[in-house]
């Protein structure tokens, strides 16, 4: 016992580390072993029936060929979209005031089934409040459209709405990776005559390689987890996608085959692993910017003559992305009933008096904001020490416990929520019905994304800061507060307004480990999206906006880079 | 005003075949149905029995799949009747299943009364309920046979209809029967719920298939039907005027906007009349046998009966002729459980649903 407690009183900060290192594989692993031993062992022998009937199902090819199309897609348009704004208001002057940092992520405070909602007040053919003023319009011009070519609901409207979902996710991290960045490079680059744009592909997104590649692994987990969006539209479209198939193998299925979606998750785990260790590679064939020892100065591009442009093409992306869907789901929120004949004298406040009035949606959305700041704060801070962490061991352990920390985002968090009840509900924990048990289901199953985004603020950090630290006798946890944490705030700010989204609109974990003791916002919007009204369902949307938009644009503005500090700190 | 939310009848879950004791179950309630149906009990509670009810505690616990207002409301009535009070916890029927399955597993039972709309759970899981007889819930007595089983009873028997759009469809222009929805008239105008997130939706194809035969089927899809992924987004479509009609569907989805004076109305579909089951039964851990015995009870006298059928448009086993205010049924056929994977595929192809 001797040089343990040596250890531990010469680094305490080690032995948190370990701990928590301990306590997130547990929390990762534990239920997830407990569901798998459960579904893929039936009888306590291994059942090769079921790994025949999952791959032989008949509908399996046609909706993994669709993920793959769509995921491809989606990233490739999201990525180069997500960084060239991040660019342009990290990097430029395009950039006005903090407004400009919150417009990209806009899209980011509405649920996606509240998005996919509004989307469709908008654009279905035939009764959203734009398909017909357009039709009209074209027709004026002499183009008779078919309604049904300007549909929402078909593989161009998938293919957007994914991508309008996904370059928030792709912004924060671009832009966390911008902020931090010595512009030396760029202004280099400039003195030699290159380009504005040659400046953006040659200097600025080499330099952020890590944070590109991260954010184009981001965007491929979530669009392979996104439900909502692919079940309103892509069903209406006939297109079937991984997440509705897995979905309908555990909600429409009786019994559930759980099985069959245990068996699709780990095979999605070790596809998003292989891409994970791609992205590794890629990103360490050539070397990224890091911040070094030497303060950094806020000096931005001149876009010269392109700056008004840049900022209206800003302000188009918002208002047609943002914008118009917000709007229209406010406005239905006013009606009693989607329509697309708009009423004065029928709008009224109705549905926001309805969740005023009823005790268990106050204490739904009053529970989903409290444990999303508890979960979503916890998470971040531990993926940032663990990131950390994972950086100083390097080599094999770095890997396996990077691609450890990556396994729930491929588990449907229904499987997942499944083993953390039959794991932690019961004795010895007794946690059913208690918040602590969606707090610990939350944190799991959030923790790929939150690893994400604080690898990616890692990486950035290079090892002059720490190792000066070090040279003047501060101790590791000293190192962390002090020097490394407030580095990385930004990046870890960035992940923290993304989860915190993503928290308070969970659905699926939540039908399982919520109840009527420990009510969340999940358990409302699925029990509106199945049976009530999209009135009341705008309702929800736009008070979840509203919540998220606060607490999102606190967080951003409250942990943006502090470049004076960093000046000063740096003697630059 | 309050936030109440419609049966998700379509959520349903996809049931596997139930084997022998779900074909013999289908089968008894299939030949039970040529008897002429009669109302449910009259009679109140045995003193005896709300003295024991009340001992427990003056509270319950209800998981069911159904309606949430309805089942909120019908609480609320039960509590006013007996002074005890009773809370819920409604989900969609496969995770409520998987819920309970768990809890009841680890021996950390909550549910005093569990009911669905299937007898599946009931027929697989007999250990998860207590027998239900007459000494237990004296209105079994009177309640008809044919709905009544070891440890459940059939409640409702919810009729398939059709939404519509009233500004689109004049009332007597309206499909009554399900021949009529291949008319030429409607070609483009309707929106078919997905089957495949509802075993009630399957076995309405497999209804219909058997009636017509699966070219029928095909005639429905060359009517160049769009899909929608549930009867509660698919009448909000028709109330908007996305399209003309929308089946299959329940009448649940449609209260509330009726409420809000949306242009639609509700046809109940004939020439089959296929009806879904909600079966109701008491937990055999139930933390308060007793006042789950009691609340049983109540749903079957006519107290219950008149309650449920005031407070939601559903079909009341107990109630066929609806003469205690019920939508009436009259030679229902109850959905068929037990469809295999490859029948399931077959009905899919022939109505043009599936990956692509």
């Amino acid at each position: 016992m001797q040089p343990v407690r040596a250890w531990i009183a010469r680094s305490p900060f080690a032995l948190a580390v370990a701990v928590l290192t301990l306590g997130m594989l547990a929390l990762i692993f534990v239920p997830i072993a407990a569901i798998f031993v459960k579904a893929i062992f039936p009888e306590g022998q291994p059942a090769s029936d079921l790994w025949i009937a999952t791959f032989g199902a008949p509908d399996l090819l046609a909706a993994a060929r669709n993920t793959a199309f769509i995921a491809l897609a989606t990233t490739a348009i999201a990525v180069p979209i997500g960084v060239f704004f991040a660019w342009l208001v990290e990097r430029t002057d395009a950039r006005w005031g903090a407004l400009s940092r919150l417009l990209p992520v806009i899209p980011l405070l509405l649920p996606p089934v509240a998005l996919s909602i509004g989307w469709l007040f908008l654009a279905d053919p035939r009764a959203g409040f734009l398909a017909s003023p357009v039709l009209a319009a074209l027709r004026a011009i002499g183009l008779d459209l078919d309604a049904s070519s300007l549909a929402i609901q078909s593989w161009p409207g998938l293919v957007f709405l994914y991508v309008l979902f996904n370059v928030p996710h792709v912004y924060v991290v671009a832009a966390a990776a911008f902020s931090t960045l010595d512009p030396s490079l760029e202004e280099a680059a400039r003195v030699f005559g290159k380009g504005r744009l040659a400046c953006f592909a040659g200097v600025s997104v080499p330099a952020i390689r890590h944070a590109v590649g991260s954010s184009a692994l981001l965007c491929v987990i979530s669009s392979l987890g996104l439900y909502s969006i692919p079940a309103l539209l892509g069903t209406a479209a006939r297109i079937d996608v991984l997440s509705v198939y897995m979905y309908r193998l555990l909600h429409f299925a009786y019994p559930p085959r759980i099985g069959q979606a245990v068996i699709l998750g780990f095979a999605l785990v070790v596809l998003i692993g292989l891409i994970w260790l791609l992205q590794r590679r890629i990103a360490a064939q050539a070397g990224h910017a890091q911040i070094g020892g030497m303060g950094i100065r806020p000096n931005r591009i001149a876009l010269g003559g392109w700056r008004w442009p840049a900022r209206a093409l800003l302000l188009v992306y918002v208002a047609l992305t943002s914008v118009l869907p917000l709007a229209a789901l406010f406005l239905v929120s006013l009606q009693p009933f989607w329509t697309p004949a708009i009423r004065p004298a029928d709008l009224s406040w109705g549905n926001y008096a309805d969740f005023a009035a009823e005790p268990q949606a106050r204490a739904s959305i009053m529970n989903s904001a409290v444990l999303a700041v508890l979960t979503t704060t916890v998470v971040v801070l531990v993926s940032g020490i663990l990131a950390i962490h994972a950086k100083n061991l390097g080599g094999m352990r770095e890997k396996s416990l990077g691609l450890a920390t990556k396994i729930p985002s491929a588990i449907p968090h229904i499987v997942f929520a499944i083993g953390v009840l039959v794991v932690f509900g019961f004795a010895p924990f007794d946690l059913s019905g208690t918040w602590l048990i969606l707090f610990l289901a939350y944190l799991a199953v959030y923790f790929p994304q939150a690893s994400i985004a604080a690898e990616s603020a890692v990486q950035q950090v290079g090892n002059q800061l720490v190792e000066a630290s070090r040279v003047f006798g501060a101790r590791p946890g000293r190192t962390f507060r002090t020097v490394q944490l407030p580095l990385i705030l930004p990046g870890l700010a960035a992940g923290w307004a993304l989860i915190f989204t993503l928290v308070v609109g969970e659905l699926n974990a939540a039908a399982i480990l919520s109840g009527p003791r420990n009510p969340v916002i999940g358990y409302l919007i699925l029990s509106l999206f199945d049976n009530g009204t999209y009135s009341q369902l705008a309702a929800l949307g736009s008070i979840i906006g509203v919540v998220s938009g606060i607490t999102v644009s606190a967080a951003l503005l409250f942990a943006r880079p502090r470049f004076d500090q960093t000046a000063r700190f740096g003697g630059n | 005003m309050s936030i109440s939310f419609p049966r998700r009848k379509d959520l349903t879950p996809r049931r596997r075949p139930a084997g022998a004791l779900g074909a013999a179950a289908l089968s008894i309630a299939c030949l039970s149905l040529a008897v002429p149906g009669h109302a449910g009990a009259q009679a109140g509670a045995p003193e005896s029995l709300v003295k024991a009810a009340r001992a427990e505690g003056g509270a319950f616990m209800l998981y069911s799949s159904s309606n949430e207002g309805l089942s909120r409301a019908l609480l609320a009535e039960f509590e006013k009747e007996y002074r005890i009070k009773g809370s819920y916890l409604r989900l969609a029927q496969t995770p409520l299943v998987q819920r309970f399955a768990t809890e009841f597993d680890a021996k950390r039972n909550q549910a005093d009364v569990f009911s669905v709309s299937s007898p599946v759970p009931f027929e697989t899981n007999p250990q998860w309920f207590s027998p239900l007889n007459r000494e237990a819930v004296p209105n079994l007595a009177a309640w008809p046979s044919r709905w009544v089983a070891k440890n459940a009873f059939t409640w409702t028997t919810d009729i398939i209809v059709l939404h519509y759009n009233t500004d689109q469809v004049p009332q007597a222009a309206a499909p009554r029967k399900w021949s009529e929805v291949i008319d030429p008239r409607w070609k483009g105008k309707i929106l078919l719920t997905d089957p495949r997130v509802a075993d009630n939706y399957m076995g309405w194809l497999d209804g219909l298939a058997k009636r017509f035969g699966a070219d029928f089927l095909r005639k429905i899809a060359a009517q160049d039907v769009k899909l929608t992924q549930s009867g509660a987004s698919g009448v909000q479509m028709i109330a908007a005027g996305a399209y003309a009609m929308n089946f299959p569907t329940f009448p649940d989805f449609a209260t509330q906007l009726m409420a809000k004076k949306a242009p639609i109305a509700t046809q109940n579909m004939d020439e089959p009349m296929l009806v879904s089951l909600r079966v109701i039964g008491m937990v055999s851990s139930a933390p308060h046998p007793n006042t789950a015995r009691l609340y049983l009870n109540w749903l079957l006298s006519e107290n219950g009966i008149r309650a449920a059928c005031r407070l939601g448009r559903v079909s009341v086993a107990g109630d066929p002729d609806g003469k205690l205010g019920c939508t009436p049924v009259r030679n229902p056929e109850p959905l068929n459980d037990a469809i295999s994977p490859q029948r399931e595929q077959e009905l899919l192809r022939s109505i043009g649903v599936g990956g692509k």
